[in-house]
């Protein structure tokens, strides 16, 4: 275990010798799975507690009154249409406000079947593992691209093994933990990010055997490939309303 | 019993890219029966976990016939409503049957649980996953022959109810609010590329090309269908006026 978690760490920092050592390692695809579910739950441990405390705690009606008012008053301050109204669809407007607050803190403290505490807990469990499945198919989605893209540039290796390899990009995203961290949580996040697309790179160098200039080419290309098929879509859908319209 | 054990011990190596797996069910006896059993055990039992958590969710989130009800309660309090009921009350008897009506709809168009459908999914979802293994099996069949494949129809068949496998992961779904989402048809399109790949002896870019032509060929059908289908209603829109 100490010895697989030193490889996984030596990952990070690029040691050529700490990637043959995953590679050589049997079910690499079940280990690329449980990895990174690993990761992605630990990283989202903070967001999960907090998640579960909101949503199991009661809401706070007086706080959502306020949201309420607060949100009317900022229209009415920056929208032009509501500055200028006559006064008696002024006076239409404020009855109006005085009706859905007490609307919204009625519909709020309607209960469900099951007591709040566990109804919360199944919402925040939930979103939190669901994470994890997401995480799982953008990794095999673009792993799947990424390997067609290596292979056309020469490259060679199974699905199964580029997938477990280039789960290793993951293990930088454990910075995202401190992402609730005020101001320095998304700077280290997005170096995490950057860190993950390196890692990412020369994991699929070393499955594929190209070189570092084709794996970057391998992993920018479904990229620009996507982005690009994404703009035609949008100029055919906006041609084809032009016609149509 | 042993069939069916057997079967989701295949499926679990094909979940895993195993080629064995996918060789075995081609080399079986009877890969159509195999794999028909497999996909409706495996429809079956996510439909059950499903219902468990429709039911779990359902019973986490308030009544929304009381939401409706208390959102109507202060609608009606509202001045615009006097000022309509004195002008026109037929409009206000015609929207608060459209009320009515957008809440019988709108909640399950946007997820909300429904516990009567999820228990005619016990029935539809195995039948739903058959009759896409039959329809999706078929034209995969005719596009591998076309492209240089060598395995037959049953063979075929057998081992794309393989990749009816990540359908498997919806047994998650047991734990209400948790969205599985794309990850079970990315899979399934890899478990049926390497299955396709097995048993039509296939190179890679062939079998590529067999896994995503039938669903190139159904995408290009509903387009062509929309664009008639907008046609039609541009003509017969244009004639009215």
């Amino acid at each position: 275990m100490s010895a697989m978690l030193n490889t996984l760490l030596r990952t990070i920092t690029l040691d050529d010798s700490a990637y043959q050592e995953w590679r050589e390692r049997p079910n690499l695809f079940l280990r690329g799975i449980v990895l990174i579910a690993i990761v992605i739950l630990v990283a989202g441990l903070i967001v999960f507690a907090v998640n579960l405390v909101n949503l199991v705690r009661a809401p706070d009606l007086g706080q959502i009154e306020e949201q309420i008012r607060q949100g009317f008053e900022m229209s009415s301050r920056f929208n032009p249409a509501m500055q200028n109204m006559p006064p008696e669809v002024q006076e239409m407007m404020d009855t109006m406000i005085e009706l859905i607050v007490p609307m919204v803190s009625d519909i709020s403290s309607i209960e469900a079947p099951l007591p709040r505490g566990i109804s919360g807990l199944f919402q925040a469990t939930g979103a939190y593992l669901g994470r994890v499945l997401a995480a799982l198919g953008g990794w095999l989605f673009y792993g799947a691209l990424v390997l067609i893209a290596a292979n056309l540039l020469g490259g060679s290796a199974k699905l199964p093994h580029f997938l477990g390899m280039t789960s290793l990009y993951i293990i930088p995203g454990l910075l995202a933990v401190l992402r609730p961290v005020p101001c320095l949580g998304y700077l280290l996040a997005l170096i995490g990010t950057i860190w993950s697309i390196v890692v990412y790179i020369k994991a699929v160098s070393i499955a594929t055997d190209l070189d570092a200039g084709r794996s970057i080419l391998a992993v920018l290309a479904p990229f620009i490939v996507l982005f690009l098929l994404g703009i035609l879509l949008s100029v055919m859908g906006v041609a084809w309303l032009a016609i149509v319209l | 019993m042993d069939g069916i054990v057997g079967s989701l011990r295949l499926g679990w190596n094909a979940l895993l890219f195993e080629e064995d797996a996918y060789e075995e069910m081609a080399a079986s006896t009877s890969p159509v029966v195999k794999g028909l059993i497999f996909i409706v055990v495996v429809g079956v039992i996510i439909a059950l976990c499903g219902l468990v958590g429709t039911g779990l969710e359902w019973a986490s989130i308030p009544n929304l016939g009381e939401i409706r009800d208390t959102a109507f309660f202060y609608m009606k309090q509202m001045p615009f409503w006097d000022a309509i009921a004195q002008e026109d009350p037929m409009a206000l008897e015609q929207f608060e049957e459209w009320y009515q009506r957008g809440w019988d709809i709108f909640p399950r168009l946007f997820g909300a649980p429904d516990v009567g459908s999820a228990v005619l999914g016990i029935i539809m979802i195995p039948l739903g996953l058959v009759i896409r293994w039959l329809i999706y099996g078929l034209l995969a069949y005719v596009f591998a022959r076309w492209l240089g494949g060598s395995g037959s129809l049953s063979k075929t068949l057998g081992v794309l109810a393989l990749a009816v496998a990540p359908q498997a992961l919806n047994v998650l779904t047991i734990i209400p609010f948790l969205q599985v989402g794309s990850i079970v048809a990315v899979w399934g399109l890899l478990c049926a590329y390497y299955g396709l790949k097995t048993a039509h002896n296939l190179s890679w870019t062939r079998a590529a090309w067999v896994t995503l032509l039938p669903f190139i060929l159904v995408v290009a059908v509903l387009i062509l269908m929309g664009c008639f289908g907008s046609a039609i209603l541009g003509v017969a829109l244009g004639g009215q006026s």
